[in-house]
């Protein structure tokens, strides 16, 4: 049995795994799936952040802080949230003083807050639940 | 097969190590996927899902192995929790479809069995019970040492030993035993 054994993965190849192929096209499925993750992340906090009034930059340091994937090497993607956001009436902007723009929630914008902070903490305790599963020797 | 680094994944764009990650290891994890739930559509989705939540859990990646063994992590655990989910167990429907391929497919599969000895040893080792299935695949065909395998089912080698030894001997049964021979 040993002796055949070690064909096994001959013998997988050409039999077992003949159909079984990981093309370009599933790869670039997953990597749309990632983005796609990367803005709803971003769009999250992004809310949860503007109860108050903040400028662009203001934000973009609190994401890093907040080890926020989507904005690693991809900052402006916030601009361009902020700017979705502000079409869709759920932020406002304003220019200060200092000619710097803030950004704020609208009454909608706090409205759709309240809404998402509960799957939110949800998304996040299933994240931890799949580390205690995935690596119970290492945290 | 180390060559993706704990300073690459601290310091790369995560969306690019994971492009990384499913460029040397995708055909690699969707076999492994494969090898647990037999069947291609399945074993698809699977590792689609797979490398979804490899990136929404990099951040808690430590170090403390190799990436390629996080990686292997989670896709067993991932393969197996598939295997145990209500839907897989319940969903009936489907499995009464299968079951007429299945045996269609047999039948195609025990014509080329005879002719090839390679084709018997790999049918042989896809019906095996997963536990067996997986220590024989982990051992054999990706050439894991014992503690390897040990680290990424969480179970203690003097385990892995027993069952590689009792998969060989089911698998020595089914191969000496041919139906065909029956006839």
């Amino acid at each position: 049995m040993e002796e055949r054994l070690k064909r096994l993965k001959n013998a997988m190849n050409n039999h077992t795994f003949r159909q079984v192929e990981f093309t370009d096209i599933h790869r670039q499925k997953i990597n749309q799936q990632i983005e796609q993750l990367q803005e709803e992340d971003v769009s999250k906090v992004l809310l949860s952040l503007l109860n108050q009034a903040k400028t662009g930059s203001e934000l973009i340091q609190l994401l890093h802080i907040r080890g926020i994937n989507g904005i690693l090497n991809n900052e402006g993607t916030v601009f361009t949230i902020l700017h979705e956001q502000e079409q869709q009436g759920v932020l406002e902007s304003y220019w200060s003083e200092n000619n710097e723009k803030y950004y704020k929630l609208t009454k909608k914008g706090q409205k759709i807050l309240q809404k998402t902070m509960l799957p939110k903490t949800s998304g996040e305790l299933s994240v931890k639940q799949l580390f205690h599963k995935v690596m119970p020797n290492e945290n | 097969m180390e060559e993706l680094t704990y300073s690459m994944v601290t310091t790369a764009n995560p969306e690019e190590l994971i492009d990384e990650l499913m460029r040397t290891y995708g055909q690699e994890i969707q076999q492994l996927v494969y090898a647990y739930v037999h069947n291609e559509t399945i074993a698809e989705d699977l590792t689609q899902e797979i490398f979804v939540k490899c990136y929404k859990s990099l951040g808690s990646f430590k170090g403390k192995s190799s990436i390629k063994t996080w990686l292997w992590r989670i896709a067993i655990n991932h393969s197996k929790d598939y295997l145990k989910s209500w839907y897989n167990q319940r969903v009936k429907v489907e499995d009464d479809f299968s079951y007429i391929v299945e045996e269609q497919r047999d039948s195609i599969e025990q014509k080329i069995i005879q002719e090839d000895d390679d084709a018997e040893l790999a049918y042989a080792v896809m019906q095996l019970p997963v536990k067996y299935r997986e220590v024989i695949y982990l051992y054999y065909y990706e050439e894991c040492s014992i503690k390897e395998i040990a680290k990424l089912l969480d179970i203690n080698q003097n385990t892995i030993k027993t069952r590689l030894r009792k998969g060989k001997a089911l698998l020595k049964k089914m191969l000496e035993v041919p139906q065909w021979k029956n006839d």
